[in-house]
């Protein structure tokens, strides 16, 4: 198993002080919805965060796609509401634009004065008339939406003032998903052709290896919480940790967390080589379906507590099923490979 | 259902229809879950007046005494209609439970009034440290003249916050073993000494609450059995109640959310669309045989496998919304229900509710437990 490097733990702590309480704060956010608290914004853009991977020469740390994933695994248990991990993915793509303004766009998202999210495209099927999915939409200031294809390919930069006529729907973490079109021309325009199109799809992939790191942290969150109530919650007179069902699961819990972390550090891996689009597409759908799967039977096993969400184990539920319906579900992201040439 | 529908069976599937058509107000379809009391009772009223609240109950207590295929012809009707779900502790729990060990003076006050909708009850039986292992209850009755005198804590009522009655099960009697002290009574809730606080659920409603007895008052002609024999009575139900549980309602509202997201993507369903949506149909189909065949065999004097309906019921519930969930893309964790071609979708509701389904009742794992022992015969090993 990879382990993190002396660096990455102390990034990895640092970050996760900084985002302290973040069950806390998405609680106090749901009352004040979708109004949003930027206060913590600052501190972190202030820390240098948004700029983890983008390059030196841009005015960025110059990270990898490990120290990413090690960052986002680390701090997906905190449950910042802080759209961090989508604003790490994004900023490198600003630097490939090669354009004044996708410079001036980068200027202002590591300063944190902007937040800059990406949109999905054609991900909302059930909604046939709209071309973009927004997640955290109520976080954002600018938003970057692809179109069309190869020569014709188009990124523009659109306000987010400039959305607020489609709906802003709440989602079950206490966050938001904004649906809309665009309007033919409508944005600043960041880059055009292949190369620009070449560049929007590994942010795509770092989106969802991202997301994937964050799931697994979340899985390991969930896990810990779990093995520690086995061992202390009693019934018939022993901890239910000393049942061989719940044991057996407990174990099966443990190698699926095992599998789905070192896809994620091999997926972190691929990154920049030819197998990186295949590699995150498996992450993703390995890691949505994983935690999943592994969030449930952590509530199943811990009862009637676990169905309450005064404990800690319904946030961190509700948190997995977001990002797993995001950028790509399972079955999504399976399809992908699925259709995607024998590349092995 | 799939078999063939006699022609008697075909006309009250048309009337139940028809009914539910002209009397289901519109804002009452397509509820993500169930309504708060003062919108759900109304509903509860009507069905209730139309002699439909009650399939299970035999005539003699004011019930349908359904057969097996009208019940479910009435569950499917009401899933595909999008019927709001209603409070069932009171026709699935405490009313049988009445019926066969309740004094006439208990059935005469208390089964009109469940029927027609005029109370809500709860139930009991939970506390922090009893749950699985529910003999182990601590809340106390003292036995003072006529009168027991309740102090305790229950937890996870469902529904207890908009109770009027709770059936509770409370220890009266410490000398003698575990399962032999305990007494099963009926308690006001608007006696003195009891007070309730909501609790908020993963599916972020006010769905139970906690429920604590402060030498609460509650007269001896309460009691249902015998004194610190309550225990009996829950065991000797539990069979029943686990059937209800095994019905296929739930499952069938999981998949009319399935039908209605493939109406909704039309084309874009795709081809592994169109194999989740065969599978949901396929695990409904067979839950709903096994719960037919059950339920015959039960009629018959059979004795049924209770604990493996529900597994399959529950399991099967949470299956078709795991679909659900996949079918609804970027859509899938949108906290509330929307308008999407025609019809009405919850993506993320019903599915995170479902979660229960494999914890109340007994667990699922406890049921598993449960049929190594009684079905399979196996071992006792270190099961308890
Ligand atoms: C939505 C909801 C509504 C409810 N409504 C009511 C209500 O109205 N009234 C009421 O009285 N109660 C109610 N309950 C409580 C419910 O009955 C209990 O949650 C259930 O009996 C399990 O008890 P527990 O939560 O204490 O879990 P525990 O008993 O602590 O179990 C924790 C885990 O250990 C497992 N486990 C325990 N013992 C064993 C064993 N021997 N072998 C293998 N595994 C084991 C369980 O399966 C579970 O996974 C409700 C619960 C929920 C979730």
């Amino acid at each position: 198993m990879i382990e993190p490097t002396p660096e990455q733990v102390l990034m990895r702590d640092s970050l996760v002080q900084l985002l302290g309480d973040g069950v806390a704060r998405t609680r106090s956010a749901g009352e004040a919805w979708p109004r949003i608290d930027r206060a913590p914004w600052a501190d972190i853009a202030g820390a240098g965060w948004p700029g983890l991977l983008v390059p030196e020469a841009s005015g960025g740390w110059g990270g990898t796609a490990l120290d990413m994933v090690m960052l986002l695994e680390g701090a997906a248990a905190t449950l910042a509401p802080e759209p961090l991990p989508a604003v790490l993915a994004i900023a490198p793509l600003l630097a490939a634009c090669e354009s004044a303004a996708a410079a001036a766009l980068l200027g202002q998202l590591v300063s944190g004065e902007a937040i800059v999210l990406m949109a999905e495209s054609g991900a909302f099927p059930l909604s046939h008339e709209a071309g973009f999915v927004l997640f955290d939409a109520h976080w954002a200031d600018e938003v970057i939406c692809a179109e069309g294809e190869g020569d014709a390919f188009r990124l523009v930069a659109v306000p987010a003032a400039d959305l607020a006529d489609a709906p802003l729907r709440r989602t079950i973490d206490g966050s938001g998903q904004r649906v809309f079109s665009l309007p033919a021309g409508a944005g600043l325009e960041l880059a055009r052709g292949c190369r620009a199109e070449a560049a929007y799809h590994s942010a795509v992939n770092r989106l969802r290896l991202g997301a994937a790191a964050s799931l697994m942290g979340l899985v390991r969150g969930a896990l810990a919480l779990t093995i520690d109530y086995l061992g202390v919650r009693t019934q018939f007179g022993q901890p239910i940790g000393s049942f061989q069902a719940l044991q057996h699961r407990a174990a099966s819990l443990h190698v699926a967390h095992t599998a789905g972390w070192a896809l994620v550090c091999e997926a972190a891996l691929s990154v920049g080589g030819e197998k990186e689009g295949i590699a995150c597409a498996m992450v993703k759908a390995k890691a949505s379906s994983t935690a999943r799967d592994v969030l449930k039977d952590c509530v199943q096993m811990h009862g009637a507590i676990g169905f309450s969400d005064e404990y800690a184990l319904a946030p961190l539920f509700r948190r997995a099923v977001t990002l797993a319906s995001a950028f790509g579900t399972s079955q999504v992201c399976l399809g992908e490979i699925g259709s995607l040439p024998r590349c092995a | 259902m799939l078999r063939i529908e006699s022609e008697a069976e075909q006309a009250f599937r048309r009337e139940v229809r028809d009914w539910y058509a002209a009397e289901l107000p519109e804002e009452l379809r397509d509820l993500t879950f169930r309504p708060e009391p003062a919108r759900a009772l109304g509903w509860y009223r009507r069905l209730s007046q139309r002699g439909w609240i009650a399939p299970h109950w035999p005539k003699t207590f004011g019930g349908m005494g359904a057969s097996p295929v009208e019940q479910v012809i009435l569950m499917e009707e009401a899933a595909r209609i999008g019927a709001p779900e209603l409070p069932t502790q009171g026709l699935n729990q405490i009313g049988p439970i009445l019926q066969r060990f309740g004094t006439p003076e208990q059935q005469a006050r208390h089964l009109p009034a469940i029927l027609n909708g005029d109370v809500i009850w709860c139930q009991g039986y939970s506390e922090p440290g009893a749950g699985s292992d529910l003999a182990s209850l601590r809340t106390r009755g003292r036995v003072e003249d006529d009168e027991i005198v309740v102090t305790g804590h229950k937890i996870w009522t469902t529904w207890g916050h908009h109770a009027d009655w709770i059936y509770a099960l409370v220890r009266t009697n410490e000398t003698l073993p575990r399962r032999q002290g305990i007494t099963f009574l009926l308690i006001d809730l608007t006696s003195p000494g009891i007070t309730r606080r909501p609790i908020r659920t993963l599916a972020d409603e006010n769905e139970f609450c906690e429920v604590f007895f402060d030498e609460v008052r509650v007269p001896r002609a309460n009691v249902v059995g015998p004194l610190d024999g309550g225990w009996s009575i829950v065991t000797a139900l539990l069979d029943e109640e686990r059937i209800q549980l095994g019905a296929p309602s739930h499952a069938l509202r999981a998949l009319e959310r399935v039908r209605r997201m493939a109406r909704a993507l039309g084309p874009a369903l795709g081809e592994a669309g169109h194999l989740m949506v065969a599978e949901a149909e396929m695990e409904v189909a067979a839950l709903t045989a096994a719960f037919l065949q059950i339920l015959t065999g039960v009629a018959s004097g059979k004795a049924g496998d209770p604990s493996g309906l529900k597994i399959l019921s529950t399991e099967t519930t949470q299956r078709v919304l795991d679909i659900a969930q996949e079918l609804a893309g970027s859509a899938a964790s949108l906290k509330l229900p929307e308008q999407v071609a025609g019809a009405v979708i919850d993506f993320s509701e019903l599915f995170l509710q479902s979660r229960r389904l494999s914890i109340y009742g007994g667990t699922n794992e406890i049921q598993r437990g449960l049929i190594a022992d009684r079905v399979l015969k196996l071992p006792k090993g270190k099961r308890p």
